[in-house]
C-alpha cells in the first residue's frame, strides 16, 4: 500500500503542471483544506475538482499524505466519488462501515487511524464543481450541523476557486501571449523563405508539445495548397497538392477560419494519403491570411495518442498563424527584392561585358586580329567555345576564326579546326542566320548543332557533347556578313532568350568592328595600290625618258662638236625619240584610263561601227610593228555593233601586243570575228607563244600584276585590266583559253547592241 | 695596232640597247648588243669585251644569272657596270659584286664618263 501511494505522490507535480494550477489558485485551495480542518475541528481535509468525468486531488490538509491516497477517482467511484455523482453530502461514521467497500481507502484510513469521513460537493449552481471532504480519527464524528457548516463553507470555497481560476486563466493567457511574441520575434530574424517555414514547422512543435506539424503555401496558379515545411511526416507528404476541401488543410483553406477534429480517422474529408500514411488522431488547422488573402495553412496533428488539443491550444495556434503569415509574407518581399537585385546584378554584368567587349574590339582594326578577339571576347562568358563565320566576296560562307575554353573537350575543338579548312554549307544555320538575318537558338538533343559544318556525319557523332548552340547572324550596314556560332557543351548552360539577346548585342559589336576592320583594310589596300601604281609608273617611265634624254643629248652633243649631225646617228635617234615620246605617251594614256575606271570617270562613246572594218583595220596596222609574226585576220564582210570604237581598238591592240610579245619566236596570230548568236560577236584573239603558267592565271586581269614580271615587255601590267573594264562597260565578258603545250587565246563576247533597231526605226531612219 | 675599246651591252629594251650603241659608237667605242643574258654568254667568247653594261630584269636570262655563269667562265673577267631602273641601283650592283651601276634615267655625259672610268686603263 505504501508503495502505491508513493507512486502516486511522485505524480503530484506531473499533474499540476498538467492542470494549469497556477500558484494563486493553489495558495487558495491549500487554504481551503486548512480553514475546513479548522472550522470543523477535524483531524485533515481533502479538495478534488472535476476535469471531465473524474475527480482530481488538488489539495489537501493533515498528516503528511494522509489525505487522498488517489491522484484522480471517476465521478461515482469511492466516497468523493458518490459525493460528486449524487451532489449530496456523504457521511461515514465509521470507516469499517463505508458503503464503497474501497480498500485503497481503508488501508489509507487504517494506517491513519481515520474513523469517521465526511464530503460535501462543491457547486457552481447546478454544477459539480469539485468535493470537499474532512477526515477525523474519532467514530461518528461529524453530524447534520457539521453538514451544514461544511456546506455553507464549500459555497463560499467554491467562488473563491472560480476567481482564482479566472485569475488563473488570464494569466495563463498572457502567458501565451509571452510565448507567442517570443517566436514571432525568432520568425522576424529569418528572411530565407525556406528556412522560415521549416523555422514556423518547428516552433509550433514547441509552442503545442506535440511533434506533428505540417505548413502549407498556397499556390495560386494550381489552386493548391503545397507543403514546405513539417514534422513529423515522411517525406511523401511533399508531393501531395491539397485541393481546397480537402482534408483539415485543405477544409481550412475553404472556410478561412479554424478547423478542429478530435479524430482524423472518422472525418469524411480526411485526405486518403494522410489518413494511410500518418497516425493523425486530433488535428487542428489554422488559416494563413494576409489582408484577408489566404496566404497558406499551418496544420498540428496529436498522432498515436488519443488526446484532444484544447481550446487554448487551438488559440495558441491561430495567434501564432497571425504572426507568421507577416513573417512569410515579409521573407517573400525579401526573396521577390533578392531577385530583383540580382537581375539588376546581371544587367550590369551584362553591360560591363558588352563595354569591355566595345572596347577591346575598338583596340584594333587589324581585320584578322579583329576576327579573333570576336571569336575569343565570347569565351567564357556567352560560350564555351565560339566560331566566326564569314560571308565571302564570291559568296562563299568561311569559318574566319574559332575560340575554345579551357574545358572545352578535344573533341570539339577538333571539329572547329576542321570546319576552318572548307566552306560551310549554306544549308547549315549559319547559312540560314546569314540568309535570312535572323538568329537560331537550338538545344542540341533535338537537332544536332554541328550541321553548320560540312564534315562527315562519324564525326559528328562523337560531339554529342554539345548541348546548345546560338547562330547569330553579323550585320552591319543592313546587310549579313556572316554569323557567329556559339556552342556550349555538357550540362553546364541551357541557352535562353536572354542569353540570345546577350549573344545578338555582342553580334552588333562584333559585326560593327569587323566591318570597320574591313573598311579600312580596303582602305589600306587602296592606298596600298595608289603607292604600287606611283611605283611601277615611275619605274615604267624611266625606260622612254632614258631614250628621250639619251637621243636628244646625243643630237646636240654632235651638233655642237661638229657642227651637223651625221646621218647615221640622225636617223635612229630621232625614230628612238619618237619611239620614246609614244610609249610615254601610251603610258600616260593607261593611267589616266585606270584612274577613270577607278573613279567611275570612264565613259564610252558609242556608235553604229562596222566591227569587221575595224577589226582588219587594226590588224594590218600591227602587221607594221612586227616582221616576225604573221597577223591572219577572218571576219564577216560586215558586222554592225553599237560600240565605241577607240576603246575597242585599245582593247584589241592590247590582246594583239600582248601575242606578239608573248611569242618571242614568231608565228602566226589568228584574230577572228563572228556572231554566235543575233545579238553576240565574238572577238578571239590566238597566238602560239609561251602562253602563261598556270600558277598565274587565276590574276591575269588583276591591276599591275604582270604574267612575266622579270619581263620589261609586260609593261605596267595594266592593259588586260583595262581590257576587261572597257568589255565589261559594253555589257561583254573576256575570258582566256590555254592550249596544251603554249599558246594563248583571249575570247571577247560583245552584244551588238543593235537587234532592235531595225524594226523600231528602220522606215524612216 | 690596238683594237678600239670594247664594250658588250647587254639589254633587252630595244630603244636603249639602240641609244647606249649609238653614243658609244659616236664616241669610238666598238659595240656588241645581246638583248639578254643567254645571248650575251654565246657571243661573250667571241667579243671579248673591255667592259659589261648589264640590265638586271630580262627575260630568258637575267642579270644575276648571267653574272654567276660568266664568273664562274675560267677566262680574265671584264668589269660589269650595272644599268638599271630599279631604284635601288646601288644594291643591285652589289647583289653581283658589280664594278659600277648605272640608274635610269640616264645622261649622254654620265654614260661616257662610267665608261671612260672603267676603260682607261686598257
Amino acid at each position: 500500500v505504501r508503495a502505491v501511494m508513493d507512486a502516486l505522490a511522485g505524480d503530484v507535480m506531473a499533474l499540476e503542471e498538467r492542470s494549469r494550477i497556477g500558484p494563486r489558485l493553489r495558495e487558495t485551495l491549500s487554504r481551503i483544506t486548512e480553514e475546513a480542518t479548522h472550522l470543523l475541528n477535524a483531524e485533515g481535509a481533502g479538495l478534488r475538482l472535476v476535469e471531465g468525468d473524474e475527480l482530481i486531488r488538488v489539495a489537501a490538509y493533515g498528516p503528511e499524505g494522509a489525505v487522498m491516497a488517489r491522484e484522480r477517482l471517476r465521478v461515482g467511484e469511492s466516497l468523493s466519488g458518490r459525493v460528486a455523482a449524487t451532489k449530496l453530502p456523504l457521511i461515514v461514521a465509521d470507516t469499517d462501515d463505508e458503503p464503497s467497500q474501497d480498500p485503497v481507502y481503508r488501508a489509507m484510513a487504517r494506517t491513519h487511524g481515520f474513523r469517521s469521513w465526511l464530503g460535501v460537493p462543491l457547486l457552481d449552481h447546478e454544477r459539480v464543481m469539485g468535493v470537499l471532504v474532512m477526515q477525523s480519527q474519532s467514530e461518528q464524528r461529524f453530524g447534520p450541523s457539521d453538514v451544514r457548516l461544511l456546506e455553507a463553507f464549500a459555497g463560499q470555497a467554491a467562488i473563491a476557486i472560480e476567481n482564482a481560476q479566472l485569475f488563473e486563466r488570464e494569466h495563463e493567457r498572457r502567458r501565451q501571449l509571452e510565448a507567442v511574441r517570443e517566436v514571432t520575434a525568432l520568425l522576424a530574424s529569418e528572411t530565407d523563405l525556406a528556412a522560415l517555414l521549416e523555422l514556423i514547422s518547428r516552433l509550433v512543435t514547441e509552442l503545442l508539445g506535440i511533434e506533428s506539424v505540417a505548413v502549407y503555401l498556397w499556390d495560386e496558379a494550381s489552386a493548391t495548397l503545397v507543403p514546405r515545411a513539417w514534422h513529423g511526416f515522411g517525406d511523401w507528404l511533399g508531393d501531395l497538392r491539397i485541393r481546397p476541401g480537402e482534408g483539415v488543410a485543405g477544409t481550412v483553406a475553404q472556410r478561412l477560419t479554424g478547423v478542429s477534429v478530435d479524430d482524423y480517422r472518422t472525418v469524411p474529408f480526411a485526405q486518403p494519403t494522410v489518413l494511410e500514411r500518418s497516425e493523425a488522431r486530433a488535428v487542428i488547422g489554422e488559416p494563413l491570411l494576409y489582408e484577408g488573402q489566404l496566404r497558406g495553412v499551418i496544420t498540428a496533428s496529436i498522432q498515436h495518442e488519443e488526446r484532444p488539443f484544447s481550446e487554448q491550444d487551438r488559440q495558441l495556434l491561430a495567434l501564432f498563424a497571425a504572426h507568421a503569415v507577416i513573417a512569410i509574407e515579409h521573407a517573400r518581399l525579401h526573396e521577390a527584392r533578392g531577385w530583383a537585385l540580382a537581375e539588376a546584378e546581371a544587367a550590369r554584368r551584362r553591360a560591363a561585358f558588352l563595354a569591355e567587349v566595345s572596347a577591346a574590339l575598338a583596340s584594333s582594326l587589324d581585320y584578322d586580329a579583329t576576327l579573333q578577339h570576336v571569336a575569343r571576347l565570347a569565351v567564357p562568358t556567352l560560350a564555351d567555345a565560339c566560331a566566326v563565320f564569314e560571308l565571302t566576296a564570291s559568296g562563299e560562307i568561311r569559318c574566319a576564326a574559332t575560340a575554345v575554353g579551357a574545358a572545352t573537350r578535344a573533341d570539339l575543338a577538333e571539329a572547329l579546326d576542321r570546319c576552318r579548312s572548307g566552306p560551310v554549307s549554306p544549308r547549315s544555320d549559319v547559312g540560314s542566320a546569314i540568309r535570312t538575318g535572323r538568329p537560331a537558338l537550338t538545344d542540341v538533343t533535338q537537332a544536332p548543332c554541328f550541321q553548320v559544318i560540312d564534315v562527315d556525319a562519324d564525326d559528328l557523332e562523337d560531339i554529342g557533347e554539345v548541348r546548345a548552340s546560338i547562330v547569330v547572324p553579323l550585320r552591319a550596314r543592313g546587310e549579313s556578313t556572316g554569323a557567329l556560332a556559339l556552342y556550349s557543351p555538357g550540362e553546364a548552360r541551357r541557352y535562353g532568350p536572354e542569353d540570345l539577346s546577350l549573344a545578338e548585342e555582342y553580334a552588333g559589336r562584333a559585326a560593327n568592328a569587323i566591318d570597320n576592320a574591313r573598311l579600312y583594310r580596303e582602305a589600306e589596300r587602296a592606298v596600298q595600290a595608289r603607292n604600287e601604281f606611283l611605283s611601277v609608273a615611275a619605274h615604267e617611265l624611266k625606260t622612254p625618258v632614258t631614250t628621250l634624254l639619251g637621243f636628244s643629248q646625243l643630237l646636240q652633243r654632235q651638233l655642237l662638236q661638229a657642227g651637223a649631225v651625221d646621218e647615221r646617228v640622225l636617223v635612229p635617234a630621232l625614230r628612238g625619240l619618237e619611239r620614246g615620246s609614244k610609249r610615254v605617251s601610251r603610258l600616260v594614256a593607261q593611267m589616266l584610263d585606270v584612274s577613270r575606271l577607278d573613279g567611275g570617270h570612264l565613259v564610252l562613246d558609242c556608235q553604229v561601227t562596222d566591227l569587221a572594218a575595224l577589226v582588219q583595220g587594226i590588224a594590218t596596222a600591227m602587221q607594221t610593228t612586227t616582221d616576225r609574226h604573221t597577223l591572219l585576220a577572218r571576219t564577216p564582210k560586215r558586222l554592225q555593233a553599237l560600240i565605241d570604237p577607240l576603246r575597242l581598238e585599245q582593247v584589241l591592240t592590247n590582246l594583239i601586243d600582248n601575242a606578239i610579245k608573248f611569242s618571242p619566236d614568231g608565228g602566226q596570230i589568228l584574230v577572228e570575228l563572228s556572231l554566235t548568236s543575233p545579238r553576240m560577236a565574238r572577238l578571239t584573239v590566238a597566238d602560239r607563244g609561251i602562253g602563261i603558267p598556270p600558277e598565274k592565271r587565276q590574276r591575269i586581269f588583276e591591276r599591275f600584276y604582270q604574267g612575266h614580271e622579270d619581263d620589261h615587255a609586260s609593261g605596267m601590267g595594266l592593259g588586260l585590266y583595262i581590257s576587261r573594264q572597257i568589255v565589261e562597260l559594253h555589257g561583254g565578258s573576256i575570258h582566256p583559253e590555254f592550249m596544251n603545250g603554249g599558246g594563248t587565246r583571249f575570247l571577247v563576247d560583245l552584244p551588238t547592241g543593235l537587234a532592235d533597231r531595225p524594226t523600231r526605226r528602220g522606215g524612216k531612219g | 695596232v690596238t683594237r678600239a675599246t670594247r664594250i658588250l651591252v647587254v639589254e633587252d629594251d630595244e630603244s636603249i640597247r639602240e641609244l647606249i650603241d649609238l653614243v658609244l659608237s659616236s664616241a669610238g667605242y666598238e659595240v656588241v648588243t645581246a638583248e639578254n643574258g643567254a645571248f650575251a654568254l654565246q657571243v661573250i667568247d667571241g667579243a671579248r669585251p673591255d667592259l659589261i653594261l648589264l640590265d638586271m630584269r630580262m627575260t630568258v636570262m637575267d642579270g644575276w644569272e648571267f653574272a654567276r655563269r660568266y664568273r664562274a667562265s675560267p677566262e680574265p673577267h671584264a668589269p660589269i657596270v650595272v644599268v638599271t631602273a630599279a631604284r635601288d641601283a646601288a644594291e643591285r650592283a652589289a647583289e653581283i659584286h658589280a664594278n659600277g651601276f648605272l640608274g635610269k634615267p640616264f645622261g649622254v655625259d654620265e654614260l661616257l664618263a662610267l665608261v671612260g672610268n672603267h676603260t682607261r686603263r686598257v
